[in-house]
């Protein structure tokens, strides 16, 4: 599903959203500005996270999915495979799995799950749940292919 | 920052909804990991707690039409 334009809040539409990172990027990215460094942080993230084997999803959610001129940061959840041992993941990524150490050195706030951790409720609702917003309402999210 | 009773109870039970996970996760993490998987739901807990008491401790303006007339 092609990305969709902002709504009145300056937010995606409620829903899950997939698309590239060069689509992304090109969305919601820019050469300079903070818009620009949360891109840069973006890439590292998945490329260190994609480095490890197992990373079964990344999902954006939070400012820098919206229309914000200078969002926060990069706000993004990792779904790692059942497979995946964090023990035995590359040194060079292993910080990313550490809240405050990838706020510190990435510049990112990541959150991460496996599947199989999940108890009675799905992996759709877990993601499902990245949309609410501080009012209660909901605002999409895309999930990197 | 909370602005208003729906943030809060919004903020509450996205708390309940987090611990709820945390609380999943002691019992399906691997020892080796619960530790960083459990870092950032923590994190993000201690933080939405910290809103809530700084709007539970933020006095109701006089006049404010959140202010119950007195009986």
């Amino acid at each position: 599903m092609a990305l969709p334009e902002f709504n009145a809040a300056g937010d995606l539409p409620p829903g899950v959203y997939r698309a590239t990172l060069p689509e992304i990027i090109e969305r919601f990215g820019s050469d300079i500005g903070q818009r620009g460094l949360c891109a840069q942080r973006l890439l590292r993230v998945h490329g260190l996270a994609q480095r490890t084997g197992h990373l079964q999803s990344l999902i954006l959610f939070g400012s820098y999915i919206t229309s914000k001129p200078a969002p926060n940061d990069v706000d993004i959840v990792l779904v790692m495979d059942d497979s995946f041992r964090l023990e035995e993941c590359p040194l060079e990524a292993r910080g990313l799995f550490d809240h405050a150490v990838a706020q510190a050195r990435y510049g990112a706030s990541v959150f991460w799950m496996r599947p199989a951790l999940l108890l009675g409720e799905s992996l759709d609702d877990f993601v499902s749940y990245w949309q609410i917003k501080r009012d209660g309402s909901k605002r999409g999210i895309v999930e990197v292919e | 920052m909370i602005e208003n009773d729906q943030e809060l109870q919004v903020t509450q039970e996205r708390i309940m909804h987090l611990q709820h996970w945390l609380s999943n996760l002691r019992r399906t993490a691997r020892p080796e990991e619960f530790a960083a998987l459990s870092s950032g739901y923590r994190l993000e807990i201690e933080r939405m707690q910290a809103q809530v008491l700084d709007y539970l401790l933020r006095p109701i303006r006089a006049g404010s039409d959140a202010r119950p007339e007195p009986a």
